[in-house]
């Protein structure tokens, strides 16, 4: 068991080995009366194409599978996981993203049978054709749902527009057709490979000691055979497939999703770059600056125009999104700070205050046992050390850092426009 | 977790919860008003214009220069309907002082900063708001109001209120509406702001580990300078039971259908029942354990989500689903099945699970600074404050008898349906 202390925080955490092959992480934080944990795998929509170590073929698995496992490993033979959970008291949910899929809950009693449930369910598959086909049904409605959300369908549109064939391009959940696909065999398939407990992390936050996980870890954790897991995905050409796609649906207020598609020269991204390029975005388009400004008064933005660099294994872009009467000439004007910025260059100024708004929102997240245990499972699957590494880095991160991230991104060639706007 | 309310002039009070171990102070400057029809949009325009700027951050490239220098504190306006009224808010976040890499309080700089954009609005040389912020806050609301449009689950909720309170004020959306927007003038927003300041119900909430003495005594000086005309607050209007079912369907793009439930509750929101009333909602159609989630979704498949919402303070529980057109009435007659299980009494395992869980629920608030500041700013219309701890204890009091009276006191006010044109099937 490793101590981690942060001197800036005053938190400290700790990381365990588990002999399971599972990597565990505990915050305890003191006055806290309530828990949350996550237990997460390494397997997202993106894991369509993969290989283990102890086979010789290759898995192809249809669109939308992470997800649909997902809702499955809530049920088994008998009282399935949310019927467990009410008789803790504890709130229980799970999601799917492009690289993970992570099943948690919060409490403040009973925690340490809530973590029993968890890491029960999530170690017992039961899937059967028959609950497969139900599952079908219910998955394409949440599907459908997702058809009626702007916000949702101008970022797919836009990653559609950058990526030609990496599966960051699909829809998370998959369609309607794909998971028709879907079999229980298929379902095992994925669960054996990516539910292998040296490709998973637990993490917990809050109202607990780091004795209490691993003792509950001992009991229920059997160790997990060492398999290797490789991804494929087919090569992703530097250029972009369109710069403009269009969506129409029963609304007034368009929405927009702008990015910069980036070169992308190894699967992930040291926390170093990570804080440079936030330090870059919150320079050029945070609320202190001329662009911002400029667009808020020219009545081009609203309060929820959003930056972000987004970035998982083999993908990087650079997107801003928001809602807006004209999201060309947003589009435009982000162009042309980005021009102006790396002609210009950064000022002292514009870099102090960036940094300091940002690591003083960094700090405030540890308010929240939720970031902290959900960024434990970030920062592990991405291969960081420590949590605490991103607040270190925007101490340490200098301007000319910064000047020199900014000229090797937001290429005007690698650009695209997606917006969705009423019929 | 304790608090400490102070009562700093006449329907001005503030309310301090006294908590070092966060990272942050949350503070939030609330003003209750009446929900009118005529004065909802300018009301919901001044306060948004209120926190972009002020005599002494006179844009707001200059104030978020301020609130980046405070180590990025964060700044927003909030709008609420509570009851027959409007609540109208600015909020701030900011780190603890122990984070301050100069010494400086940065927590007591938010809170000068909040009451200075309060009470120190930019005015021109006439007193009045300058004509380019209104215009360009015009703009913002509507767009508040188009972006909840666009979510269509917001929207046909919105629509549901509207048909079931078409003859309450209650059915004035709080941010009011884009015709009424577009008429605002210059007059009419001083005047506003004057009767907001002056009149509204006002609650300062402060979470973290201020200097109480010192906040208060500031806040009390800074709002002894205005001329207070204190009125209390109306009742809101109450409808104990439907009179008859009323129902539309709505036919717009969409690639799902929504349905609405909107029950009147025969309660009065200081009943000594509530509390029975909030659990019966969560037994009903709160978590996973529900008759609803476990009935309507889970075992018959008819609605991807299906949810009920307990308006205390409007005496209401609005029930939403996600539903295709095909299944609506059938959902429909599922839910009341389910309401009649519930007060035939079979409801055993449901309850047990509910109190457990709404019990839980309220105890996480303890843990997060921003809900403990929500906790006590929603407050703002009741008489007297409780804290997370007093409500479980109230729940754990109810019984299972006042469950199945609570169910009785549900009367079927208005169906709502929004699914797409017909010949598209």
């Amino acid at each position: 068991m490793k101590k981690v202390n942060s001197e800036i925080l005053g938190d400290s955490y700790y990381e365990i080995e588990h002999e399971s092959g599972l990597k565990i992480f505990v915050m305890p934080k003191e006055n806290y009366s309530s828990t949350y944990a996550i237990f997460g795998t390494k397997y997202g929509s993106i894991d369509n194409r993969f290989k283990r170590s102890d086979k010789e073929e290759w898995t192809v698995v249809p669109e939308g599978i992470a997800h649909f496992l997902e809702h499955k490993l809530f049920e088994s033979e008998d009282l399935d996981a949310f019927a467990r959970y009410a008789k803790t008291g504890a709130s229980a949910n799970a999601y799917t993203s492009f690289d993970k899929t992570c099943y948690l809950f919060k409490c403040s009693d009973n925690f340490e049978a809530s973590l029993e449930i968890l890491l029960d369910f999530v170690t017992h598959p039961y899937f059967t054709a028959k609950t497969v086909e139900k599952e079908q049904g219910i998955i394409g409605q949440e599907i459908t749902m997702y058809y009626d959300d702007a916000g949702w369908m101008s970022t797919f549109n836009l990653l559609k527009c950058l990526y030609k064939n990496h599966p960051v391009r699909i829809d998370i959940a998959g369609t309607v057709n794909s998971i028709a696909q879907i079999t229980d065999k298929l379902l095992y398939d994925c669960y054996d490979t990516f539910y292998n407990l040296n490709n998973m992390c637990l993490a917990v936050a809050g109202d607990v000691t780091p004795e209490q996980v691993v003792k509950m870890c001992d009991k229920m954790l059997k160790k997990a055979p060492d398999i290797k897991i490789e991804r494929s995905f087919e090569d992703e050409p530097r250029e972009i497939v369109k710069d403009y796609e269009e969506y129409h649906l029963a609304m007034n207020m368009p929405v927009f999703a702008f990015g910069y598609k980036e070169e992308c020269k190894k699967p992930e991204q040291d926390v170093k770059t990570v804080a440079e390029t936030t330090v870059l975005l919150e320079i050029l388009a945070g609320d202190t600056s001329e662009l911002y400004n400029e667009m808020f008064e020219e009545g081009l933005i609203n309060a929820s125009f959003s930056k972000e660099y987004f970035t998982g294994y083999g993908y990087e872009a650079i997107l801003f999104e928001g809602e807006s009467e004209n999201p060309n000439a947003v589009s435009e004007k982000i162009k042309q700070a980005v021009a102006k910025l790396k002609n210009d260059g950064i000022s002292q100024e514009q870099f102090e205050t960036a940094r300091r708004s940002l690591y003083g929102k960094e700090i405030m997240n540890y308010n929240y046992v939720s970031y902290i245990a959900n960024n434990f499972i970030n920062c592990e699957f991405n291969g960081w050390d420590s949590i605490f590494d991103i607040l270190e880095a925007y101490k340490t991160v200098t301007k000319e850092d910064i000047e020199k991230r900014l000229n090797c991104v937001m290429d005007e060639k690698y650009s695209a426009l997606s917006v969705v706007k009423g019929k | 977790m304790n608090y400490c309310e102070n009562k700093i002039a006449d329907g001005i009070s503030l309310i301090s919860v006294d908590a070092k171990h966060f990272k942050t102070t949350e503070i939030a400057i609330n003003l209750a008003v009446p929900l009118g029809k005529e004065t909802a949009s300018v009301n919901a325009l001044v306060i948004n214009m209120l926190s972009r700027k002020n005599k002494e951050y006179p844009s707001m490239a200059v104030l978020n220069k301020k609130l980046a220098y405070l180590y990025g504190a964060e700044l927003s306006a909030n709008i609420n309907k509570f009851g027959d009224c409007q609540v109208l808010s600015i909020g701030a976040s900011c780190v603890d002082d122990r984070f301050s890499l100069d010494g400086e309080s940065i927590s007591f700089e938010c809170i000068k900063l909040l009451a200075s954009l309060i009470l120190n609005p930019k005015l021109d040389e006439n007193g009045n708001f300058y004509q380019e912020d209104i215009d360009a806050e015009k703009r913002l609301l509507i767009e508040q109001i188009e972006a909840e449009n666009n979510e269509k689950r917001t929207y046909v909720l919105r629509q549901a209120e509207r048909l079931m309170f078409e003859n309450e004020i209650y059915s004035t959306n709080k941010f009011g509406d884009i015709e009424n927007i577009k008429n605002i003038t210059a007059k009419q927003c001083i005047e506003a702001y004057h009767k907001i300041v002056e009149t509204a119900k006002i609650s300062i909430v402060v979470v973290g580990s201020t200097d109480t003495d010192k906040t208060v005594s500031y806040i009390s000086e800074e709002f002894a300078k205005i001329d207070r005309k204190y009125t209390s607050l109306n009742e809101t209007e109450f409808v104990p039971c439907a009179e008859k079912v009323k129902e539309k369907m709505e036919r717009i793009d969409v690639n799902q259908g929504k349905l609405v439930l909107g029950f009147r509750v025969n309660l009065k929101p200081e009943d000594k029942l509530t509390p029975a009333m909030r659990l019966f909602c969560d037994i009903f159609g709160g978590g996973p354990y529900s008759k609803l989630f476990t009935n309507v979704r889970e075992k018959m498949s008819l609605c991807y989500y299906c949810a009920a919402g307990y308006t205390k303070l409007k005496s209401c529980i609005m029930i939403q689903c996600g539903c295709n057109e095909e299944n609506m009435d059938k959902a429909v007659g599922e839910i009341l099945n389910q309401l009649e299980a519930i007060k035939s009494g079979d409801f055993e395992e449901e309850f047990n699970s509910s109190k457990i869980s709404v019990k839980d629920m309220f105890l996480t608030f303890n843990d997060a600074p921003s809900l403990l500041e929500g906790w006590y700013s929603n407050q703002i219309t009741q008489s007297t404050l409780k804290t997370p701890e007093e409500t479980v204890s109230e729940i754990e009091a109810v019984t299972k008898e006042q469950i199945i009276q609570c169910a009785k006191l549900l009367s079927l006010d208005t169906v709502y349906k929004l699914s797409s044109p017909k010949e598209d099937k």
